[in-house]
Parts: C-alpha cells; structure tokens; sequence
C-alpha cells in the first residue's frame, strides 16, 4: 500500500539525527576507551618500577618494610595506592600491609588505581571518571638472583 | 496534468542524488579522514609508551660496563621496537648514579617526535616517559 509523499516528510530528519547521536557515541567512546588504555600502560609502567623499588628496599633490616612502602609511594604519583608485603616463611604465606617479621618478606606487591575523566560518554552514562587499576609484585633478591618482577 | 503535493516528476528530480550524496561525502570524508589519523596517533603512542618502558625495564637489569656503552644498549632497545618514524637521536636516556657512581635510576623518553593528531600534529618533548630502578645495584 504506498503511503501519501506527504506523510513521509520528517522522517529523513529522524534517521539523520539518529545516526549522528550514534555516530558521536561511537566516537566519544573509542576516545575515552583509548584515553583509558594509554593511562594503564602509563600507570602499568610506573608500578612496575614502585614494585621494583620496594624490593631493593627488603635487605632484611626492620625498617625495611616501611622504607619499601614509603619507596612505593614515592614513584607512584596515584590518587590510591596499597602495598602489601609477603612474608615467605609464614606457615601460611599471606600478603599483609604489616607483617610481622620484615626480616622474612620476600615479595612485596604494589597496586595502584587512577580515575580517568570520561569525556564524550559522560554524555551516554552517569559516571564522570572510570577507574584504572594495575598490579604488580616484585621478588626480592635472594643470594645472587637480582630483584624482578613476578609476572 | 495535475501534480499531487509533495510529488515531483522524474525530469524535475534529476542530479537530486548527485547532490544529496556530495553532501554526505563532504561530511562523512572528513571525519572518516580524521578517525583514521586519530587511529594512527593512538598506534604510535601506544607504541612509544611500550617502546620506553620496556627500554628503561631492559636497562634496569643491564649490565653497566660504562655510560656510553650503556646509553646505546638502550637506545637500541628503543629503535628495535620499529616505531615508525622514530629516530635513536630523538631517544634521550638519562641515567641517575648512586653515590658509588653506579647506576640507581634510568629514565627513558621521547624528545622531538612530531605525533599526527586529527587536525594538525603536536610535537612530544619528553613524553611518553618510563622510570626504572637499577636492579644490579648493591643492597
């Protein structure tokens, strides 16, 4: 049944402006997503070397703990940031913000979590900021084996 | 001949495609010509930040025989990484020593690197930028 030309007017008008909401959602969203992926791989690399920090910090000595957390924090800039120690020797080896024997750490673990400003999708979704967030644990040198990271 | 509203004949609707469809590339080409740069510029500053990091990670646990020797190992490093259009000399090492001359920091970044953005290009001084402790060094 073929409908009146008349009818039909307007109707362009709405495809047009939903594709170009959609075409601008896609985009704002490759933006904010590539935003988020390049401040990971920032962030990936600096917790990479608070970890490493840290363990060159573990010499055994009793303030080591606190000289690794304290290093930790220096290299990482991050709103958040948490450090955990590992206390090797344990019966049932845990990860503790305070372990009870700093002589027996043999692993520390550094974890970092960033908001990322959205910029275009705040426009789709409520949130304002996405988190980031990125881990890494450093093994402490043992006899001739240098500090490295656990992957 | 009567002519209903709203319809016109064939003859009068000639080249209408034409012009709808030149109106549509003029607007679509650029912003199809500006995702693909923008694209582009993404690739090779994800490419950059790996390119450092996993440089001054390198240097890290390099053997230090020297600061020339050990500034080129890295900036090797970097160059291996085939980042199109980086040149070594556009590479800048730096290499924080200890008090017994050794090194205790190794920092590697980027100067002088014209990066395309969708409009124009901006020129990166220093950035992207990876940090690293010397992992050889005495406890």
């Amino acid at each position: 049944m073929r409908r009146d030309p008349t009818e039909r007017r307007g109707a362009i008008l709405i495809v047009v402006c939903l594709g170009l909401f959609l075409l601008a959602a896609g985009a704002g969203l490759a933006l904010d997503v590539s935003r988020m992926l390049l401040v990971q791989k920032e962030l990936r690399s600096r917790v990479d070397a608070a970890a490493l920090a840290a363990a060159l910090e573990l010499d055994g000595a009793s303030d080591s703990v606190a000289r690794a957390r304290a290093e930790a924090a220096a290299v990482v800039d991050a709103e958040r940031i948490e450090f955990a120690a590992l206390d090797q020797a344990a019966e049932e080896p845990a990860w503790s913000d305070t372990p009870a024997d700093a002589a027996r750490v043999g692993m520390v673990r550094v974890t970092s979590v960033v908001g990322v400003p959205l910029t275009l999708v705040r426009t789709v979704v409520r949130e304002k900021t996405a988190s980031v967030r990125v881990r890494s644990t450093a093994r402490a040198s043992v006899e001739s084996r240098p500090v490295e990271l656990v992957r | 001949m009567t002519v209903r509203p709203g319809f016109r004949p064939a003859g009068l609707r000639r080249g209408s495609a034409m012009l709808e469809v030149a109106l549509v590339l003029a607007v679509l080409s650029p912003l199809v010509a500006g995702g693909l740069r923008f694209a582009y510029s993404f690739y090779l500053i994800h490419s950059l930040q790996d390119a450092v990091a996993s440089a001054a990670e390198y240097g890290s646990g390099l053997e230090y025989a020297g600061a020339a020797e050990f500034e080129t190992a890295i900036r090797a490093k970097v160059a291996g990484a085939e980042v199109p259009r980086l040149d070594p000399a556009q590479v800048r090492v730096e290499v924080q020593p200890d008090a017994g001359g050794r090194p205790a920091w190794i920092t590697v970044s980027i100067r002088g690197y014209s990066l395309p953005t969708p409009f124009s290009s901006t020129v990166l001084e220093g950035k992207p930028r990876a940090r690293f402790p010397y992992r050889l060094r005495a406890p």
